[in-house]
């Protein structure tokens, strides 16, 4: 169910209604339309999931208890497992394949028969967290089935983020009964849900049709058209995902319930550090506080401390999908986070006067930016052959041609990232902005903008609309 | 307390934005219609490419219809109604039998509007259930020209369907008829859904078909993107209509058991165990009394040759002509077959023509529904 498909609106305005309408029935009415959200996907799929929701919780329930590490380890491993199997068994035979030279008689059948659930990479690490964190006493384990099914499931961010933590989003649930329609929710409410409706459809898909066409024919690029196709992938991803995450963002909203915003400007970064703390953050901050902390982070030394870097990047290449692109994806982000340390080291603390300047915050930004685009095409490209033919059509001058049209391809690319530096000013004075908008706008003309701003929205969705990128992962 | 007033006025801000907004949404309901320009949405015959993607479009070209009737206040027009050649395909919608049949009337000094409803691959399910859209919307059925092919008696083997395009349509303006067919359509993959699927189509149905902003859309889409090709310079794509004995490729497609299906020599049945005799006959009570033309379309005689000589197509033929015959005795229509009465040069393939023999069918047309009184 896309968020912007007419049986998830209607799914949303009656669960809605019923919401407010029978305060205390509030936790049965999400954990229903939880599951007639994720029904829709296949009810074999539902089940799969209820029962890893389940075990999860029967082994959370018993982690204080005399076998509390063994019900962890379970726990734990029926998620892992859960995850593997759907998400990398394909990855793991067709290495062996190729390793070995061998086929088996029966991996075409069992790979014909796995279809990889919605959302479920989202849903492990959720639970993992949660699990993790009951054992290490963080949080208490949740005292219903009911409440945890709607913690775990809650279907305005199930299938793609932000990935919450028991910490932040538990408490939220707990207290479902509690909260009254409030006036600024229900404007934040919609307001992301108009924010990333309108990147989804205004921007994502129209940039999707035009990336696609590029990276389908990769041997006929030159050095201008790779990076334009780079650049147009790089909002893509960008306009898609955080879209998603903002619908979810704003639905939580109108339950009341605040989830973590999951992408604040990140091309606008200056380093990796800063990236990844702008760029999917629910899932830099799963990466590094159940991985990277766990392995040792910067306890062991620093040397070790790069190795975890590259180890964990590499882990979230790896989440992202089962493929070796995706991998070294996270390697290649691994070592530039790693650079990036040395660099700290060796040459900034030295303090030079110029570390403080705009023009240096400015050139980081623009090379960051465009390691980052080197990244996508990694993302993006069918295999690593593909990838690395276009990463060197982009920086081999050879293929260097140059024509009036890229001056107006250029154009719009640096347009689209005026709009996303205007994201983040407004995002940076969004208090402000809203106080002006509201005060010295009269009604009747925001509410005519809004109706613009929905009417151009419905007009710009295609007939066949287009599913989320991460909704793959 | 002052946290309390604060978010009263906060909550009277959106009370009031939200019924401004409900406005708006109301006065876009009434006249984004009125809006979108109409040669965008019908011009002497549907879009067939809008059309055939999203089959609710056929809502704003009735609503386009009823408006432009209503404001000239027409009361005298035809409606044709029926498949590819109604439609007049291959040609451009301005070499199409509405510009000829208009024309024939302005030389006679009559100002006479003709509009095509018509639809490539529109069968007899179809007819009927657009002859009832157009009721539902208040378009006369008093002056109505049809267009019926040797291939709507075939055998049915399940395909084709015989609601081709308006099977929801049908659903939801005849359920009893749609009941007694949905097992031949769900045969054919037609039909409505059921489960999410149907509630999914059901949602979509109710906005693409009630709501002006989803109902218009698609055309506004179009709309904007002639616009944008006006302000740049048009190019026009259309190429000349070519004779059928130019294609040398046309007897190899013919040869597709699509094609050589529809001239099939098996004996007709011709009562309603055959879906087009009884589509036809629901038809022929529709216009009871109303002033109605059935014309069978002309087969290409001298390129279908091996087909039509065999002596099945002959008694065929002859059962349909039979049938005709007898029914406009009762009911009271016309009907005229076609066939050897167009020169071979006039056809572009085995049944559509060319403009000039749309032109000649439509003065053959002309002669008949020009005697007819329209008030």
């Amino acid at each position: 169910m896309l968020f912007h498909s007419p049986e998830f609106i209607s799914l949303l305005i009656i669960t809605i209604l019923f919401f407010y309408l029978l305060r205390s029935k509030r936790m049965y009415i999400l954990a229903v339309a939880n599951v007639l959200f994720y029904a829709a996907s296949g009810i074999n799929y539902l089940l799969l999931f209820l029962t890893v929701v389940f075990v999860t919780y029967y082994c959370s329930k018993r982690l204080s208890g005399k076998y509390g590490s063994i019900y962890f380890y379970i726990g734990l491993m029926v998620n892992i497992f859960n995850l593997l199997f759907f998400k990398y068994t394909g990855f793991v035979f067709m290495n062996i394949n190729k390793l070995f030279k061998v086929t088996f008689p029966w991996q075409d059948g069992l790979l014909s028969s796995i279809i990889l659930p919605i959302g479920i990479s989202f849903y492990t690490f959720q639970l993992i967290a949660y699990l993790v964190d009951v054992k290490n006493k963080s949080i208490s384990p949740c005292d219903g089935l009911i409440k945890f099914w709607v913690f775990i499931a809650f279907f305005g961010q199930l299938i793609a983020g932000p990935i919450m933590r028991g910490d932040e989003f538990l408490p939220q649930v707990s207290n479902i009964t509690k909260y009254n329609l409030n006036a600024d929710n229900i404007k934040k409410g919609f307001y992301y849900i108009l924010l990333g409706i309108s990147k989804k459809i205004l921007f994502a898909d129209f940039l999707a049709a035009k990336a696609d066409h590029y990276f389908n024919q990769i041997t006929a690029l030159n050095t201008l058209d790779g990076w334009f196709a780079t650049y147009l992938f790089a909002f893509q991803i960008y306009f898609d995902f955080s879209a998603y995450s903002e619908i979810a963002v704003g639905i939580g909203h109108l339950f009341n319930l605040d989830l973590r915003i999951n992408f604040k400007s990140p091309y606008i970064s200056s380093n990796p550090a800063e990236f990844w703390k702008r760029w999917h953050i629910t899932l830099s901050s799963w990466i590094r506080d159940y991985i990277y902390i766990p392995l040792g982070g910067a306890k062991k030394g620093f040397r070790k401390q790069l190795l975890f870097l590259i180890l964990a990047m590499s882990i979230s290449g790896l989440w992202h999908g089962a493929a070796w692109t995706f991998i070294i994806w996270g390697i290649y982000h691994g070592v530039l986070s790693v650079l990036h340390k040395l660099y700290i080291k060796r040459i900034k603390n030295k303090q030079y006067k110029i570390f403080d300047s705009r023009i240096y915050k400015v050139i980081c930004i623009f090379i960051y930016f465009h390691l980052t685009c080197i990244g996508w095409v990694l993302f993006r490209a069918h295999g690593i052959g593909n990838a690395t033919r276009l990463i060197w059509r982009m920086l081999n001058p050879m293929y260097f041609k140059f024509d009036m049209v890229y001056a107006l391809y250029f154009g719009f690319i640096a347009l689209l990232y005026l709009l996303h530096v205007l994201e983040y000013y407004v995002r940076d004075n969004s208090e402000r902005i809203m106080s002006v908008w509201e005060n010295r706008i009269p009604s009747p003309v925001r509410a005519l903008v809004y109706t613009i701003i929905l009417g151009i929205v419905v007009l710009a969705t295609s007939t066949e609309q287009n599913s989320f990128i991460y909704f793959q992962f | 307390m002052d946290v309390k007033k604060g978010m009263d006025v906060k909550m009277r801000r959106i009370y009031k934005v939200s019924i401004c907004i409900i406005i708006y949404t109301i006065l876009i309901q009434i006249f984004l219609s009125y809006l979108v320009s109409d040669r965008v949405v019908y011009q002497y015959r549907m879009n067939y490419d809008l059309v055939k993607d999203r089959v609710t479009n056929i809502e704003a070209v009735l609503e386009k219809i009823k408006h432009q009737i209503d404001s000239q206040q027409l009361k005298e027009y035809y409606v044709i109604l029926g498949d590819s050649v109604a439609f007049s395909n291959p040609g451009p919608a301005d070499k199409s039998l509405v510009v000829f049949l208009e024309k024939l009337a302005s030389e006679q000094g009559k100002d006479i509007h003709v509009f095509n409803l018509a639809l490539p691959a529109m069968q007899t399910g179809d007819v009927y259930t657009m002859m009832l859209k157009m009721m539902e919307y208040d378009i006369s059925l008093e002056n109505v020209i049809i267009n019926l092919t040797y291939a709507g008696f075939v055998a049915r083997n399940p395909d084709p369907p015989i609601v081709f395009w308006l099977d929801k349509q049908l659903n939801s303006v005849d359920s009893t008829t749609y009941t007694q067919i949905s097992e031949h359509l769900v045969k054919n993959n037609r039909g409505v859904e059921k489960g999410i699927k149907g509630y999914k189509q059901t949602i979509n149905d109710f906005l693409y078909s009630k709501i002006s902003l989803f109902k218009y859309k698609d055309y506004t889409r179009v709309w904007v993107k002639q616009i944008y090709s006006d302000i740049k310079g048009r190019i026009d794509m259309t190429a000349d209509i070519q004779p059928w004995y130019t294609k040398d490729y046309l007897s190899e497609i013919l040869k597709q058991p699509m094609y050589t299906n529809t001239f099939s020599d098996k004996p007709f049945v011709m009562d309603e165990n055959n879906l087009n005799i009884y589509f036809l006959n629901k038809i022929f009570n529709l216009q009871r009394g109303k002033n109605t033309l059935f014309f069978l379309s002309a087969m290409n005689d001298e390129f279908l040759k091996e087909f039509v000589e065999k002596s099945g197509y002959q008694e065929n033929m002859k059962s349909i002509n039979t049938y005709m015959l007898e029914g406009s005795e009762k009911y009271g229509f016309e009907y005229v077959d076609y066939n050897g009465k167009i020169e071979y040069a006039l056809f572009s393939d085995h049944i559509h023509l060319i403009p000039k023999g749309y032109e000649y069918l439509a003065e053959q047309l002309w002669d008949r529904v020009s005697k007819w009184d329209l008030e």
